[in-house]
């Protein structure tokens, strides 16, 4: 489980790091064309190729790993913020409130969720900060649910009476008591949650409801090489590559967390 | 002195999933004094900790609470819980049995301790906490109090844990300490330790203390009243020092079966039989069916504390006083 951890995160960082020094690595501009250099195959000066506007893909693929990374990170941010608080609310104060929460989860649920976010962004117009918060909207159901869980099983534990006993505050209780304590499952959710959200926006991408281009994001330079296939095969490749690593190590890394945190796994 | 809590009529039931009722204290009426010390006595199921837990008002959802309850002559049972914060804490202090469960596991005994001394007192100067809670883990006999405060409760052992809950349940010196079995989860002679210190910190402090436990060996060492509940109810209130002070059976009972080391006693002792039903109200004494002086008018008539010898007791024949 160590293994998974660490196999996730460095696979991990490492994209972060090609996001974030994006113009360090690379010294093409995603948006410049060239219409001499279009659809080169890979070459030592365009390691990943061109398009069919002479762009480098290679810069494109690292400004795109901004937005695709960004866009999952701060969906999730939003997913987790309301979640937590709703889910903690909900199984706190238990009974007629917890029944009304949970039932409205319930309905929300009911909704597929890839439809409700096409209507609303249809309706909002793609950008990117529409996806962050309509992704972030639309995906908290699942935490909330966990941290309710959680809450109802930590608020019977002894030190939450004690807590209550010596007169703190419900906020210190439920903050410091209660979700601090079950900080693990959440981290696992954000994990996994991340690389749902990721895939999302490349799918959003894809469809052409997501980021609109010059601006690059992994999933509309694979929309943008699909009409190629046949010539340019770099252009699917390479972002697919990229959408499968980086989904692929956010989930080995969740399930290392999850396993991580489940005590009874943790004799080895 | 005054009585710092007065209990009067206090009901407790609590509603079971398929809607029955569990009658867990029944018309209770207790007065204590200030500066007390006073142990409350009797075997598993028979309604002690629902006395603690109702004495700071924090009954699980599924109770319902009828009566009063008067500590400094307040009522306490129609407070919210926003006014509780005040008499929880600073007016009474409450330590459990298993102290390792009762600490935050993710936060140092310095947070702690802290945390509640923050919110009560308002004092954010660091170094007064500091002080303030060095002081108070001295207090309560943990003599490297500067390593401990730096520690998390799982390095800690049992008896320190525990002590630390004291030091937790005093750092807002209240007027009331409640020790709910504080020693069951320790071994004998950490029991001895605690309850030499509570000893100590009752008479440093002029503390009102309830002791409850199912050990009336321990209840003796800490507390010349003691006050055994059966099935729900006071069945005897008085000074007793050994058997011989016992005025009703069940107490008696209750003597016998403390084990005997010196004497070797093959078996040990039991009180036969179980608690009555806790989900009916019966119209007779509670303990006729275990009683080894049982007549047939106990099963007849229920009964009210009433002054036999000395001691206040729930019985029609008791051993002392009243004639059979």
């Amino acid at each position: 489980m160590k293994k998974m951890i660490w196999t996730g995160g460095i696979i991990l960082v490492f994209f972060l790091c090609l996001a974030i020094f994006a113009p360090f690595i690379s010294s093409y501009d995603y948006k410049e064309q060239n219409i001499n250099l279009r659809l080169q195959p890979p070459s030592s000066k365009h390691i990943f190729g061109t398009d069919e506007f002479g762009r480098d893909v290679f810069a494109r693929m690292l400004y795109g790993a901004r937005v695709s990374i960004s866009v999952g990170f701060l969906a999730i941010a939003i997913a987790t913020l309301i979640g937590v608080s709703y889910g903690a609310i909900s199984g706190y104060y238990g009974g007629l409130i917890d029944n009304i929460m949970m039932r409205i989860v319930d309905i929300i649920l009911t909704i597929p969720v890839l439809f409700l976010i096409l209507m609303l962004i249809v309706y909002l117009g793609p950008s990117i900060s529409n996806i962050i918060i309509i992704i972030g909207l639309t995906s908290w159901t699942d935490i909330a649910r966990i941290v309710r869980a959680e809450v109802l099983k930590i608020k019977n534990f002894a030190f939450v009476d004690a807590a209550k006993l010596i007169g703190l505050p419900k906020k210190i209780i439920i903050f410091k008591y209660i979700i601090l304590n079950i900080s693990g499952p959440i981290l696992v959710y954000i994990v996994f949650g991340i690389s749902g959200a990721i895939l999302t926006e490349s799918g959003l991408s894809f469809l052409g409801l997501g980021v609109q281009p010059p601006f690059p994001s992994w999933g509309n330079i694979l929309t943008a090489g699909k009409d190629y296939i046949h010539t340019a095969w770099w252009l699917v490749l390479f972002p697919g590559i990229f959408i499968f690593l980086t989904v692929f190590s956010l989930n080995i890394l969740g399930e290392g967390l999850r396993d991580f945190f489940n005590p009874k796994l943790k004799r080895e | 002195m005054g009585n710092i809590i007065e209990i009067n009529d206090l009901c407790v039931n609590y509603r079971t999933q398929n809607q029955e009722k569990i009658y867990a204290l029944r018309n209770l009426k207790l007065i204590i004094k200030k500066g007390e010390t006073v142990a409350i006595v009797g075997e598993s199921g028979c309604g002690k900790s629902t006395l603690a837990i109702s004495l700071i008002n924090l009954l699980p959802e599924n109770a319902e609470v009828s009566g009063s309850i008067k500590i400094d002559g307040k009522e306490i049972l129609d407070k919210n819980n926003k006014e509780l914060q005040n008499v929880r804490g600073e007016k009474i202090g409450m330590i459990f049995q298993e102290p390792g469960a009762s600490l935050n596991p993710i936060f140092s005994i310095k947070e702690q301790i802290e945390e509640t001394i923050k919110f009560h007192k308002k004092i954010s100067d660091k170094k007064i906490l500091k002080d303030m809670s060095i002081n108070l883990l001295r207090e309560v006999g943990i003599k490297d109090a500067e390593r401990i405060y730096e520690s998390f409760p799982h390095q800690l052992s049992g008896g320190l844990q525990q002590r630390v809950m004291i030091a937790i349940a005093l750092s807002l010196s209240p007027e009331i300490l409640i020790a709910d079995e504080p020693t069951t989860s320790l071994d004998v002679t950490v029991q001895a330790q605690i309850i030499e210190l509570l000893n100590k910190l009752k008479k440093q402090r002029n503390l009102t203390t309830i002791l409850i436990t199912h050990d009336l060996h321990l209840a003796l060492e800490l507390s010349k009243r003691i006050i055994v509940i059966y099935a729900g109810e006071v069945v005897e209130d008085g000074y007793i020092k050994s058997e011989k002070d016992a005025e009703h059976p069940y107490t008696k009972a209750l003597f016998e079966i403390i084990p005997d080391v010196i004497k070797k006693r093959k078996k040990f002792k039991i009180i036969k039989g179980e608690l009555p039903d806790m989900k009916k109200i019966y119209e007779r004494c509670n303990f006729s069916d275990r009683c080894n002086f049982v007549h047939e008018k106990c099963r007849e008539i229920s009964l009210e504390l009433v002054r036999a010898d000395k001691n206040y007791v729930r019985c029609l024949f008791p051993l002392k006083g009243r004639k059979k």
